[in-house]
């Protein structure tokens, strides 16, 4: 009996486990309809017609089954910046609210989505092409995200359980009446808020500026006290909406919002990279490319660095995810650093460095995350990123080889020589890589596919690969699958918490207030750029970028476009600079990583001093971005 | 904090003891430099409010954030939206019968369109599909053209093999008995889809050249009446009936007959002065359909003319009624 929490979490972990299958099944087979259309319209001139109406509701409820996996595995991004200054059991309560505000936030949405689903049902509502009844589709969202709501419940037991340890033994019996118990008080609370917003609708507007401030310090109290930024951003969008709006709307809002986001689109681009990303992984292709990258450069000094620079270009083009590439390519280029004489900080710098273009690197998920948030065009991002990403390359090549040479103990002198041959049959080895990159770039750009086109080519051609080379065997399918599920359940869950938190942004007029304070400051735009960049990069420091992009770009874009500058221009702009911040001291996440991997003869600041020569290299490549922009927007316009 | 607070509270039952303006949020999905906005909407919201003596106060959202076609009808009936303008079109399934007014060579221009569709509203035809809400205007862009990039195309033989982008189930339709083969995409989509040859041509009224650059990418323009878009300016029932009088005066006042009357005859200027625009830019081919061609194409029409009366509740009843407004504001036209 004392076990009843262990068991309802291994339950819940088993049933969950089986609805992302489901989910993941039925992208699979979103991807091979995608492919399908994309050759019929290739070999036929043909196209299914209303391709896109089949992916937006299908693609919902794929997305949506991942939730409960991801629940239950914790997969939350969360600012963890002060764990270290608080007390574990502090922490611990903290953790117990994070979860209670979770499971808020999934109660409103299962309830808001199946109201959302109503009024579809209600008006009959179709789609354009195919008439196919929407409603059907959104009630399965709203039945997934009230098991997303039970299952998270479930993990706020485990919480709490936690958090209560640190005061007194409880059976479990006793836990779940607690469990109970708060989460009625919190009800009552929740309700207390929404009668007071009622009273303050009327006036709101004429003090904006108050309760902007009001709700953001809220926000970064919710953030900086571990709760989920989803959660937080959620909440706190929901409840400016409401002081606004009203209640009502507020609450509308967050449903409609919700479902249709999952069913956006050119969202369904960010599973599908992730996808890729899994099988290129699971097939070897990082190792591969890690190969060729090391024939090519191994005669230089400090070759096995800028080999490893150019093996995280190559995995950065099949991932879009800057601590998957610091991860992967880590695992196989620090050992062999080490193992050829290479000092600690060089080797450690280098691969934190180089994980950061795996986001600048297309496919890239905060380049998809901006686009979602400012409205642009996720090809052409993805194809404005390729100039700077190489211009990133060259810089973290040309730190390497001045490292070297100031400091000549910090690689081997003993060069090799690479022939012909052995380049020939690394490229080969490579091809995997060469042939997946060049179809979903190549595609992107040519025109041949759209973005969700060319994820879906992609993912369809890591998994054949995978497949080919025997890598799928046993569970290592369903491995690479709930790696997939639990970055897509957290990613869209981010997206969820942030369009409500940038509808209220919106609403509250701060845009306006922050674009008019701009523009009465008579400075010239350069300047006000300059000290954006600043705040960033302090952020940065402290903050992941999905946060940062989340809480600041529905203000900022805003400014920068009003200043006459491009926004596809600032995207980049913004990955760059939330980029170095993952590998800015104090907090730069990539630098975590590498310390995991490098184990523990290497210390912290040795990592940080060995990665200081790319977070310059990484200031002169961005102030060249600033101050030639069209090293960003030529490619794109020659589309 | 409480500092904060408290005066706002304080403000607050000080601001309920006197009387306050009501704030009701009008918002568009439209591009903020939209001709709509300033030559229609803008003028329109002014003298409401200055009608309202006081009573009311509107706040503008353009390219709203507020919300976007797809969603724009459901945030109204949440009470998100006070007031708003939207398309239909994306309004799936409510807004069959209104529908009559987006028919391919039904209407010869967005003003006769416009005022016989208010005329069916008014006299109760198609009226029950607004029940939700509070009709404030309703209005027909003017009928899409044909635009191609590298191709003309003026008789029935020309579409053989040419990949036009269309706007939903009606225009594909169309273009499918026409002879050619309809390719889906947004309306955001389409510039890049012509420059990169993934289609030919689009069909789009002349308003939406403009806001899209299309003029950029397509040559060969056919003037044809291919079938229309319909909107309307809207507002949520409560918002409405919670207004003081004076304030529900003044919206009555300037909606309505006069509204669609002002946004039919403004989309009709948007797309003259658009057309004019680009016949002045070089290699620019602007054309008129053929009578004799357009004889053809009618007959080849005929199916969607068919189908929509079978699948629409009252069809042919609301089909007529509508032609026969038409003809009506033809005659006593000067």
């Amino acid at each position: 009996m004392t076990d009843l929490i262990d068991q309802l979490n291994i339950r819940a972990a088993r049933i969950t486990r089986k609805i992302a299958s489901l989910g993941v099944l039925l992208m699979l087979a979103i991807v091979l309809l995608t492919a399908a259309d994309v050759l019929l319209r290739w070999l036929a001139s043909a196209s299914v017609p209303g391709v896109n109406e089949i992916i937006q509701l299908c693609m919902a409820v794929a997305i949506t089954a991942t939730f409960p996996a991801g629940v239950t595995s914790r997969a939350n991004l969360t600012i963890d910046i002060l764990q270290r200054k608080v007390t574990e059991k502090f922490h611990k309560n903290c953790s117990a609210f994070g979860s209670l505000c979770l499971l808020l936030l999934f109660g409103f949405l299962a309830v808001r989505v199946g109201v959302h689903a109503q009024h579809l049902s209600e008006r009959n509502a179709i789609s354009l092409f195919l008439e196919i009844p929407q409603a059907p589709f959104i009630f399965t969202v709203a039945a997934l995200l009230s098991i997303t709501t039970l299952a998270q419940f479930v993990v706020f037991l485990q919480d709490m359980k936690n958090a209560l340890a640190n005061y007194r033994e409880l059976s479990d019996k006793g836990l779940i009446l607690v469990a109970v118990f708060s989460l009625l008080a919190a009800a009552v609370l929740v309700s207390i808020l929404g009668y007071m917003t009622e009273y303050f609708v009327p006036t709101a507007l004429d003090y904006a500026g108050i309760w902007v401030g009001i709700l953001f310090i809220l926000l970064w109290i919710m953030a900086l006290g571990f709760v989920p930024i989803a959660a937080a951003t959620g909440l706190t969008g929901l409840l400016g909406t409401a002081v606004f709006l009203g209640n009502g709307p507020a609450l509308s809002v967050l449903g409609s919002e919700a479902a249709e986001y999952l069913g956006n689109v050119q969202l369904a681009v960010l599973p599908l990279f992730l996808m890729m990303g899994g099988f290129a992984a699971q097939a070897g292709l990082a190792s591969d490319i890690y190969k060729l990258a090391h024939t090519l450069f191994a005669k230089f000094r400090g070759g096995l660095a800028m080999a490893t620079i150019g093996g995280c270009a190559g995995f950065g083009a099949l991932t879009g995810s800057s601590i998957a590439t610091a991860a992967t390519i880590g695992q196989v280029a620090l050992p062999e650093m080490r193992q050829r004489g290479y000092s600690a900080g060089l080797a450690a710098g280098c691969v934190a460095a180089g994980g950061t273009l795996g986001q600048l690197v297309p496919p890239s998920t905060a380049i998809i995350l901006y686009a979602i948030l400012t409205e642009q065009s996720i090809g052409q991002l993805f194809i404005a990123a390729i100039i700077p990403a190489l211009l990133a390359i060259i810089a973290y090549m040309v730190t390497i080889r001045t490292v070297v040479g100031f400091a000549p103990d910090s690689a081997p002198s003993n060069n090799e020589k690479t022939s012909l041959k052995e380049v020939l049959q690394a490229a080969k080895g490579a091809l995997g890589v060469l042939v997946l990159f060049g179809l979903v770039i190549g595609g992107l750009y040519g025109g041949i596919f759209t973005a969700t086109e060319s994820a879906a080519v992609g993912a369809g051609g890591a998994f054949v690969f995978a497949l080919l080379r025997g890598k799928l065997k046993g569970d290592a399918f369903w491995e690479v699958m709930a790696k997939t599920t639990a970055m897509t359940a957290m990613i869209f869950l981010l997206i969820i918490g942030a369009v409500n938190f940038s509808f209220f942004v919106a609403i509250s007029g701060l845009p306006e207030l922050v674009t008019g304070f701009v523009q009465n400051l008579d400075v010239a735009p350069l300047l006000i750029i300059a000290l954006f960049l600043v705040i960033y990069i302090l952020l940065g420091s402290v903050m992941d970028p999905f946060p940062i992009l989340i809480i600041t770009v529905p203000i900022v874009a805003p400014v920068i476009a009003d200043m006459g500058y491009s926004l596809i221009w600032w995207g980049i702009i913004m990955v760059c600079v939330v980029e170095t911040g993952m590998i800015t001291p104090p907090f730069g996440i990539n630098v975590f990583v590498l310390k995991n991997i490098a184990g523990g003869d290497v210390p912290m600041h040795t990592v940080f001093k060995g990665v200081l020569p790319f977070v310059l290299a990484d200031l002169i490549k961005l102030a060249l971005l600033v101050l030639f922009p069209a090293l960003v927007l030529w490619l794109p316009s020659t589309m | 904090m409480i500092k904060q607070i408290l005066p706002s509270v304080v403000l607050w039952f000080l601001a309920v003891g006197g009387v306050c303006a009501e704030t009701l949020n009008f918002a568009s999905p439209g591009a903020p430099r939209a001709s709509m906005h300033s030559q229609v909407f803008e003028p329109w919201i002014d003298q409401i409010v200055a009608e309202s003596e006081g009573t009311l106060n509107i706040r503008t959202f353009y390219a709203s954030p507020l919300g976007n076609y797809n969603n724009m009808y459901d945030r109204v009936l949440d009470g998100v939206v006070d007031i708003a303008f939207a398309t239909m079109a994306p309004i799936g399934g409510m807004f069959v019968q209104t529908d009559v007014a987006s028919l391919p060579f039904e209407t010869r221009s967005a003003l006769e369109g416009s005022i016989a569709l208010w005329n069916l509203y008014e006299k109760g035809v198609i009226t029950h599909e607004f029940d939700d809400i509070k009709l404030l205007g309703l209005f027909l862009f003017p009928n899409s053209a044909l635009h191609m990039s590298d191709r003309s195309i003026r008789s029935l033989e020309d579409f053989r093999g040419a990949k036009i982008r269309t706007a939903g189930k009606l225009q594909s339709d169309t273009l499918a008995l026409l002879g050619g083969s309809p390719v889906t995409a947004g309306a955001s989509e389409i510039y890049q889809g012509l420059s990169r040859g993934v289609f030919d041509g689009t069909i789009i009224p002349w308003t939406g050249i403009a806001p899209f650059k299309l003029e950029e990418v397509t040559q060969y323009h056919l003037n044809a009446p291919l079938g229309s878009s319909i909107a309307m300016v809207f507002m949520n029932k409560d918002s409405f009936e919670d207004l003081p009088t004076v304030a529900q005066q003044a919206i009555e006042r300037n909606s309505g007959r006069s509204l669609t009357e002002r946004l039919g005859r403004h989309s009709d200027q948007d797309a003259a002065a658009i057309e004019q625009r680009t016949r002045q830019i070089e290699g620019q081919i602007i054309e008129e359909l053929d009578p004799e061609e357009a004889t053809r194409w009618r007959t080849e029409l005929q199916p969607v003319i068919d189908s929509w009366v079978a699948n629409t509740p009252n069809g042919a009843r609301i089909l007529s009624a509508f032609r026969e407004e038409i003809q009506q504001l033809r005659s006593t036209e000067p």
